[in-house]
């Protein structure tokens, strides 16, 4: 039986991992090699790897990601600054299974379907920032929060469906590095919409908020903070859940 | 005794890197070309990919690949495919339009969309059915409850005549470890993406 999958989701500047709130306030956790390296140990059944600066500074960090392809026995999903089909053909050659696509799909619409007419639908992974305005309607945003787009939320995740993105992160924005959980009326929205597999992310406070999205029907999650800031392991997550009668993988 | 000599396929298909760190991390000597040229006195075959069945054919054979492959089975050698580089073992590929694949394994390849109605990708961690496991090469030593990565569109459905593992997505079983004549070996899941129970598999096939 499939199991649902426990992504940790790491942010990265320069060469260290950060922790940042609502896109904002990006504190030091840890050394980034050494980061990845605790994480590719541990149950973790992914990673996602995005680099909160490359976008602006238009700057892929090569060595680190090659740096972290070398040791990381697991799929590996890399993100930020990606623009060209170029650059996606560079991180996947570098041994990334997966490149994560966010504000380039607003400036550079065709961007997916390239990659994924060259790499396949699984090597694609868009990443979807969203927030609820003040009537209460969902708009989504790019270049870490700073951009609204003025396409609607059903424009944006039928258009990454049809270019053929293999899976989509759904990232609820008021929520980041919060804690209040993740935002489940956010993942039934997109999850209707649409047939691709979602990782809803952002708000994971604890391993009570994993089991309630997972039984909403979710069948992958993101978190970041409460692995660095509240203590819980994803084995201790994991076996949580095991004993709450989800599918997870204990090996 | 010299190092087992692995040849790895350059088909300018998906992610060919990982498995290279991986394999370079055991005990073999391994060369990464897209020319069969410089697979000189190669033991093993590794044929490894993501991506469509038609696009891999049309590669291997631009490349001169597919006699090379078929040569090399002639010679009683081995050859492992992982994920689309399984796939191709089969006789016929239905991904985009139909292809011929390198027909060494009887069967076809074919959407487990159209044919399940399941939402695909199937992506993540799964483990594998009880039946034939024990009979595998490359399960030797694993444990039966292990996970392996997969992420895959379309499924490999072999003709009677071969025995294989598979692995149940929803009420789908599909094939995801075969062996034929303790030659050609395949997975449809990522060893060198499945931790410790992946890098066994890999191990496995060095020495059998």
């Amino acid at each position: 039986m499939l199991k649902v999958r426990i992504i940790p989701s790491l942010l990265i500047k320069g060469s260290s991992v950060v922790k940042t709130t609502k896109y904002n306030n990006p504190r030091i956790v840890g050394d980034a090699i050494s980061t990845v390296k605790v994480f590719s140990k541990r149950l973790a059944d992914e990673m996602i790897i995005v680099d909160i600066d490359a976008y602006n500074l238009n700057k892929i960090n090569y060595n680190l990601i090659s740096n972290f392809t070398s040791f990381c026995n697991m799929p590996l999903t890399v993100g930020g600054g990606i623009k060209t089909l170029e650059d996606a053909k560079t991180i996947i050659e570098l041994g990334a299974e997966k490149v994560l696509i966010g504000s380039s799909f607003y400036t550079n619409p065709k961007l997916i379907e390239q990659v994924v007419k060259n790499f396949g639908s699984s090597s694609v992974v868009f990443s979807l920032d969203v927030a609820l305005d003040n009537e209460g309607n969902y708009q989504c945003f790019y270049n870490s929060g700073k951009e609204k787009s003025k396409l609607s939320i059903l424009e944006i995740v039928n258009n990454v469906t049809k270019a053929g993105a293999g899976e989509i992160v759904v990232n609820s924005i008021l929520r980041e590095g919060t804690y209040k959980g993740f935002d489940l009326e956010l993942f039934k929205f997109v999850n209707d919409i649409t047939d691709i597999p979602i990782i809803i992310s952002c708000g994971c406070g604890s391993k009570e908020d994993t089991l309630e999205i997972f039984k909403e029907g979710a069948n992958a999650i993101s978190a970041g903070s409460v692995f660095f800031w509240i203590g819980e392991s994803i084995l201790s997550i994991k076996e949580y859940l095991h004993q709450n009668n989800i599918n997870v993988r204990l090996k | 005794m010299s190092r087992v000599k692995i040849g790895l396929i350059d088909y300018g298909i998906g992610n060919i890197k990982s498995v290279y760190s991986s394999f370079k991390n055991l005990d073999c000597e391994i060369v990464f070309s897209s020319n069969p040229k410089d697979f000189y006195e190669i033991d093993k075959i590794l044929l490894v990919g993501v991506g469509a069945f038609n696009n891999g054919m049309r590669n291997l054979q631009k490349l001169g690949f597919d006699d090379y492959i078929k040569n090399h089975i002639e010679k009683g050698k081995h050859i492992f495919g992982i994920c689309l580089g399984m796939q191709i073992l089969f006789s016929l590929g239905y991904e985009n339009y139909k292809t011929e694949g390198l027909d060494l394994i009887n069967g076809k390849v074919v959407s487990i969309k159209e044919n399940a109605n399941l939402r695909v990708p199937h992506i993540g961690w799964n483990n594998l059915d009880l039946k034939n496991f024990d009979k595998m090469l490359l399960l030797k030593n694993i444990d039966i409850d292990s996970n392996f990565y997969f992420v895959h569109s379309f499924y490999s459905i072999p003709k009677n005549d071969i025995e294989y593992v598979t692995t149940t997505y929803e009420h789908l079983p599909m094939c995801a470890v075969i062996e034929k004549d303790e030659q050609i070996f395949g997975t449809q899941f990522h060893p060198e993406k499945s931790q410790n129970a992946g890098i066994k598999i890999l191990k496995n096939f060095l020495i059998i």
